[in-house]
């Protein structure tokens, strides 16, 4: 044995036990870094000396710095957080959504749509009053204001999820870039067996963080790189990352494409899809039916309002609706109108009064529907295109924007009524409301400039109050979903249908982070820090190091002995 | 189990939160005292909850109906009241002024009683509710009832027409509001009643002869000229004709008015068959002779009143008598019309009545669907608040110490 392979072990000794202790200090620093996994010494005895009496232990070795990591409880974790991150951003857009519509309260839809039924039920008791018609008007005018409102905010919601999108796509491009120059350094650090401990941890958050927001697998390459791919696509092929980017559709919203190919990008899961989800399916759903109802308003309130008398004759009169093609039938959508399907075959009726209220004359105008059916020109020749010719007084002619237009010879007045073929509701003429969507719902010109021209009555006669009541009982008729639901019940489905969405979205938000906290306990498990167990290390390495010097100083004292006092 | 540091934080984070956020909610239903705060809350139930809010909003419209035709119906109560003691009193001025006792001073005098209740009348079939001539039908802005000369002649016209409103009092229930003031105070058949003929035969027949009219001297031929409203017809008339032929005649000219014989078989009565026009018959011989000369006569409040007003200013005894024994079935009308305002009174209070236990019940229904247990809530939000601070506390003696702590 030689005197000095004692050293050799003890300095071995003191060594390990210095690197234990930094990669505690390593620990005990980064205990609260985001996906890190603690570091261990890996210690294996050193090659044992073989000696005439055996084999003689030389010491211990540093296998390793080993990272404590499980790979597939990273992948379970990616997977979970995926449809947390689809689940989260839906469940964020439905919560907007039923701040919007505020129900059940005194402000919702509701509540309007009785206000407005109810001063429809008042002016029927006071048809002659300024001041119901007025109540009427202003009441319509909320409830217009509302839908109005919604239509805005819901619409308004699509396109905050567009802006989400494009963030989204930053972001996985980020962090796309990110992972492929981590692969970088990692593939440069990795030759032989060593392996870049921090470095992987780094790159398995980012994985996670990008788990998110787009669903994607990973393939580790032989060269220590990750290969991410999305629907197919590589989004991070060894150090090269490729980048996302997105147009706009027809509808004006964000597409996520590949930058390279235009072609685009298949996600199925995460931040991303769950934006997309609620921009193109649920918030959609709603809208149509806010739309369905302001649609339904529209053409009931205007076919009953076109059976009535206001208590003013027009002088003149525009269409609301603009006709495209006013040789087509107004019953085929070759005409342009938005309700061209609400015509069918039936008359209406143009009465001409004197401005002191004798009738002149009622006219009857037939009208046809189908293909070949009674076009706007074929009212406008029976009206008459001057004052003589058609009926005496009145003529009408389309304007350049294909609007519709009827006048009165002065000192001569005219109704517009008793609408059977519902050509009135789909022209626009003698309406209460004009539009077509909740968007565009609105109260029609004449009414609200002159309240006078609400059709109260059903006869003429100031004191009739019936039509108004016959518009205030389409509060209880079956009007929606094909003559199976009143426009209440299905408001209130559509409402019942949201918190069903929005349950569904909680719950499900709620799982996957349960689920998570599951799985990231299990990871924390095995790769968390505890500072109490890196405490003790530090107590056991410092003690180790301690015994090592002293061993030191033993075998020097030995060699002292030996030195100085034998060959002394 | 290996437990790491960040683990202990995590998960009491976690706990933390899951505690605090059942303490929000339960803190919410307190502050608003509701359930269901968004449709989320309670999805199954929000649907409900929103149609019994209709069904709240529709029952406090339908009471604001009636009690707008509550009011209508106490003015025209009090209206009708009026009319019926007014009409009382007119018969007793008949009665009285028919019998032997009266002479043509008490006459004169009564007959200008009699002309001030026809106005006091007339100023109660014009009554107003609001800003609306209630018996006036649709016409609610014209004075429904006018005093007017025609033909040398005082009448009473009806001005409005025969429109019904309706009020909603419940779901699909309307109630007519309105009572139209022909049907009330003017009879809506206008009639001439043709003088007593004076046959030498009682009663006269269709086969009876002209030529027994006017005590056997007989008709004079010429023409019959009737006019309804705007409609006319002239009848040629023979001598030699029948009743029958006469009646006939008059039937078959298109002119809506039939021709027929009185029950006393005395004379004969010319009924338009349309409401609202004005019947009369110009005054020619042949007219004469067959007694139906003049304008239309009805059997309604204001014609009674007015021929009671003839018969006084005339000095007529007879005709005094005859009106006062018609004076009973226009109290009859004007009874059945205050009657019929009484039963549609009684009628709003009924479903008014069922419509306060309507709302009580759906109130009731809706704070079920919707309404925080009170009780229920304190309890477990007390119960939450000592989970969420027995968290905390747990939590200190967890995270303080440390090995670290211990260390020297």
């Amino acid at each position: 044995m030689g005197g000095f392979s004692g050293f050799t072990a003890g300095i071995r000794a003191l060594r390990a036990a210095q690197l234990a202790l930094e990669t505690t200090g390593h620990n005990i620093a980064n205990a609260n870094t985001p996906g890190y996994s603690r570091q261990r010494v890996e210690l294996v005895e050193a090659l044992p000396d073989l000696t005439p009496w055996g084999v003689k232990g030389t010491g211990v070795e540093i296998a390793r710095i080993a990272r404590i990591r499980e790979g597939f409880l990273d992948i379970q974790l990616r997977n979970e957080t995926k449809l947390l991150g689809q689940w989260e951003e839906i469940e964020k857009f439905l919560s907007r959504l039923e701040l919007y519509f505020n129900e059940p309260s005194d402000e919702g839809l509701n509540k309007l749509l009785s206000e407005f039924w109810g001063r429809w039920e008042d002016l029927s008791l006071t048809p002659e009053e300024q001041t119901s018609r007025s109540n009427v008007l202003h009441q319509s005018e909320m409830l217009t204001a509302h839908l109005n409102m919604l239509y805005e905010k819901i619409q308004g919601l699509r396109y905050d999820a567009d802006e989400a999108i494009k963030a989204y796509i930053q972001e996985i491009n980020s962090l796309a870039s990110n992972i492929a120059s981590l692969n970088d350094r990692i593939r440069f650090y990795e030759v032989g067996d060593f392996v870049a401990n921090d470095l992987r941890d780094q790159r398995d958050e980012m994985l996670r963080r990008l788990s998110e927001l787009i669903d994607f697998t990973t393939e580790e390459q032989p060269d220590g790189t990750v290969l991410v791919s999305v629907g197919g696509v590589n989004l991070v092929d060894r150090v090269s990352a490729t980048t996302i980017t997105y147009r706009y559709n027809e509808e004006g919203h964000v597409v996520p494409i590949w930058e390279m190919n235009n072609a685009p990008v298949q996600a199925r899961a995460g931040k991303l899809k769950g934006a997309m989800i609620a921009r193109d399916v649920k918030i959609p759903a709603y809208l149509d039916r806010v739309n369905q109802i302001a649609r339904t308003l529209i053409v009931e309130v205007n076919r009953q309002h076109t059976q009535g008398w206001g208590l003013e004759g027009f002088s003149s009169l525009t269409s609301s609706y603009a006709l495209q093609d006013a040789d087509a039938s107004i019953s085929s959508s070759d005409s342009g109108l938005d309700f061209y399907d609400v015509v069918s075959d039936g008359s209406f009726v143009i009465t001409v009064k004197d401005t002191a209220g004798n009738t002149l004359s009622a006219n009857t105008i037939s009208i046809t529907s189908g293909a070949g059916g009674t076009s706007a020109n074929d009212i406008i020749t029976a009206i008459g295109s001057d004052f003589s010719s058609g009926i005496s007084h009145l003529r009408a002619y389309l304007d350049s924007d294909g609007h519709l237009h009827v006048e009165a010879e002065d000192g001569y007045r005219f109704f517009l009524n008793q609408d059977g073929s519902g050509a009135l509701t789909a022209l626009g003429l003698n309406v209460f409301f004009k539009g077509n969507s909740a968007g565009t719902i609105a109260v029609s010109d004449p009414i609200a400039s002159n309240v006078k021209y609400i059709s109260a009555s059903a006869s003429g006669e100031i004191g009739d109050g019936n039509n108004a009541i016959a518009i205030a009982r389409l509060k209880d008729a079956d009007l929606m979903e094909g003559g199976s639901a009143t426009i209440y019940d299905y408001y209130a489905s559509t409402l019942g249908m949201m918190g069903v969405d929005k349950r569904e979205a909680d719950n499900m938000k709620e799982a996957q982070e349960t689920l998570i906290t599951h799985i990231k306990n299990s990871i924390e498990e095995i790769s968390g820090v505890s500072l109490d167990e890196e405490a003790m290390n530090l107590m056991r390495f410092q003690r180790a190091y301690e015994a090592a010097a002293k061993y030191i100083n033993a075998v020097d004292e030995l060699l002292d002995i030996l030195i100085n006092e034998v060959a002394g | 189990m290996r437990i790491s540091t960040n683990m202990i934080y995590e998960k009491a984070y976690r706990n933390l939160t899951l505690a605090f956020d059942r303490f929000i909610r339960l803190q919410e239903q307190i502050a608003t005292g509701k359930r269901i705060n968004r449709p989320s809350d309670a999805p199954a139930d929000v649907t409900q909850d929103l149609l019994y809010r209709k069904e709240l909003d529709d029952i406090a419209q339908y009471q604001s109906n009636i009690g707008y035709a509550q009011s209508w119906m106490s003015v025209a109560d009090t209206a009708l009241s009026n009319v019926t003691q007014l009409l009382n009193n007119a018969k007793a001025i008949a009665l009285e002024q028919g019998s032997d006792s009266a002479d043509e001073q008490t006459r004169r005098s009564a007959a200008l009683q009699v002309d001030s209740i026809i106005g006091q009348i007339v100023q109660l079939a014009n009554t107003k509710h609001g800003n609306r001539y209630i018996f006036g039908g649709y016409r609610t802005r014209t004075q429904p009832f006018t005093r007017e000369i025609v033909g040398g002649k005082e009448v009473v016209r009806y001005n409005g027409d025969e429109g019904a409103m309706y009020v909603e009092i419940s779901k699909g229930i309307q109630m007519q509001l309105n009572q139209i003031g022909r049907n009330i105070f003017a009879d809506p058949q206008t009639m001439i009643r043709g003088a007593n003929v004076n046959a030498t035969v009682t009663p006269i027949t269709e086969t009876t002869l002209l030529s027994t009219f006017n005590s056997g001297s007989g008709v004079h031929a010429g023409t019959v000229i009737i006019h309804n409203g705007n409609q006319t017809a002239t009848i040629s008339v023979n001598p030699t004709d029948t009743v029958g032929d006469v009646l006939n005649a008059i039937n078959s000219a298109g002119i809506n008015v039939v021709a027929e014989i009185n029950e006393a078989g005395t004379g004969i009565n010319l009924r338009s068959t349309v409401s609202g026009t004005t019947l009369s018959v110009e005054s020619t011989q042949t007219a004469q002779d067959l007694g139906i000369v003049g304008l239309d006569e009805s059997d309604d409040i204001f014609g009674v009143l007015l021929r009671l007003k003839e018969g006084l200013e005339g000095n007529d005894a007879n005709k005094i008598l005859q009106v006062a024994g018609e004076i009973d079935s226009v109290i009859d009308k004007a009874l059945q019309a205050w009657v019929e305002v009484g039963t549609r009174a009684q009628r709003l209070e009924m479903t008014r009545s069922k419509l306060d236990s309507e709302l009580v019940n759906i109130t009731n229904l809706l704070s079920e669907v919707e309404d925080a247990d009170m009780a229920d809530v304190t309890v477990k939000l007390t119960k939450e608040q000592n989970i969420y601070q027995s968290l905390l506390k747990s939590l200190t003696t967890v995270i303080q110490p440390s090995l670290l702590d211990f260390l020297k």
